[in-house]
């Protein structure tokens, strides 16, 4: 594995392993969010962070104290307890033209009693509810609910959903959830640099924001480190 | 010599380009890799808050973005012997681990030469890193201090054990650049891009952070520490 550039719609994209894997561009339009060590999760400069606490204590999310972990989310102890993350603001849109590339690695503590969503998603709070989808418009992500272990690419368009499905069971190891947007009309979704699958349909135009939400499915505390985030869109 | 240069690194997950200043291979100055973790004081800085910094200020001292062109952060100190702030990055996001290379760098100026007691470099979660003009670490950290005095030392700590060099370059009110370089297994400071030394014992492998103190030493007069950049930077 080397790190490779190439040049595309006139910017330098620096690639590893895979040519869709981008880890950083340089040009004049570049759009290139990635979540950052020193965040600061606990004001609304940042991210919009929604808690959902029933429990008897409280869902946070924070700066990692495990070296290289960008953030950990902790869930309070009561079912469907939960952190919803998005930026401040909608930097992201899928357009003709507009290659984009978003990746996580992140790892769940509990592989069937829990629900998450990441990816990119409209402004919404609570997009996932009483562990199913509740995203109000659109999104691309990846997902997975309460009582299975069944991972999910989607995009979603005005209530919409369309999923490819991984071949991969969702564990307690780390994983990378990658998708790429060609410009021209497919969204290809990759698990740990597999390809998962390819959606040419129904996918969002509107203005999205890079999205994290980890709920416990059960009355135990659960947790989500991310290592990390990043969107690059050209 | 100017300008900056690229290389390869292997890593155990893969390559990683890493940019460095031709001054120094040493020297990073930022690094592309999927599982690289980066950390730099950035322009903007959130220091009003505890949200991305955790500062204990000690008197009436203050830390807040440069107004100067160029200085990301100013500490000011109150014109009180020990009065200071001690700042650290929130979180514990680097860990000096085998085989994982680690650079941290600061180029700071100082008001005085030696009415200072100052730290920077990586250190364990601590609100005071310096007390009474001594270092008060409580667990590990390595970086460059400076007591009272115009002698600079590159220094590690494991509770205590502590391995120190004091560099030949005296501290001045010249802007200078502070360094590290962990090669995987020994931690070899630079000062000014200048090799000083290479320590092999007592190399911290805990989790920390980011940091830097500056108190003022003698009082009478408010110190000040600018920081044109900093930054840490750790191979996967």
């Amino acid at each position: 594995m080397s790190i490779l550039s190439k040049f595309v719609n006139g910017n330098q994209v620096y690639y590893d392993d895979y040519d869709y894997r981008w880890v950083r561009a340089v040009g004049p339009d570049v759009r290139s969010w990635e979540m950052r060590i020193g965040t600061d999760f606990t004001t609304a400069c940042e991210y919009t962070v929604t808690a959902v606490n029933t429990g008897g204590g409280t869902s946070t999310i924070a700066q990692g104290i495990t070296a290289g972990i960008r953030a950990i989310i902790t869930t309070d102890d009561a079912d469907n307890d939960a952190i919803n993350a998005q930026i401040v603001g909608t930097p992201f849109q899928l357009a003709s033209g507009h290659p984009l590339y978003f990746g996580w690695k992140g790892t769940i503590n509990e592989a069937t009693q829990s629900d998450i969503l990441v990816g990119l998603a409209t402004k919404d709070t609570t997009l996932i509810a009483a562990h199913a989808l509740n995203l109000a418009d659109d999104g691309v992500y990846f997902y997975k609910l309460d009582n299975t272990v069944v991972i999910y690419g989607a995009a979603e368009k005005t209530g919409t959903v369309g999923t490819v499905t991984c071949a991969t069971s969702m564990d307690t190891s780390a994983h990378i959830y990658e998708f790429f947007y060609d410009g021209v009309g497919a969204i290809t979704y990759y698990f740990d640099g597999a390809e998962v699958g390819r959606i040419t349909s129904g996918y969002p135009t509107v203005v999205l924001s890079p999205s994290l939400f980890f709920a416990t499915g059960s009355a135990a505390v659960k947790t989500c480190t991310t290592e990390w985030m990043r969107c690059i869109q050209l | 010599m100017g300008g900056i240069s690229s290389k390869m690194l292997q890593t155990p997950t893969g390559d990683v380009l890493v940019f460095h200043d031709n001054a120094s291979e040493a020297s990073w100055v930022d690094a592309i890799g999927r599982d690289v973790r980066k950390w730099e004081l950035r322009y903007g800085s959130d220091f009003t808050t505890a949200c991305e910094y955790t500062a204990t200020v000690i008197g009436a001292d203050s830390i807040a973005q440069g107004i100067t062109a160029g200085a990301r952060a100013l500490i000011t100190t109150a014109a009180v012997a020990n009065s200071g702030v001690n700042l650290q990055v929130v979180g514990t996001p680097f860990q000096l681990a085998s085989g994982k290379k680690c650079y941290f760098g600061a180029k700071l100026t100082f008001k005085t030469a030696d009415g200072n007691d100052f730290f920077v470099g990586l250190a364990s979660t601590d609100t005071a890193l310096i007390a009474a003009h001594a270092i008060d670490v409580a667990a590990s950290a390595v970086g460059w201090y400076a007591l009272s005095s115009t002698a600079l030392v590159a220094y590690n700590e494991i509770h205590a054990n502590s391995v120190t060099t004091t560099a030949t370059p005296i501290l001045d009110t010249s802007a200078h650049i502070f360094e590290f370089l962990y090669d995987g297994t020994n931690l070899n400071f630079y000062l000014d891009h200048a090799l000083v030394a290479q320590h092999t014992t007592y190399v911290p492998t805990v989790v920390m952070t980011p940091s830097i103190v500056l108190q003022s030493s003698a009082g009478g007069a408010a110190e000040t520490c600018s920081i044109d950049w900093m930054r840490c930077i750790q191979l996967p």
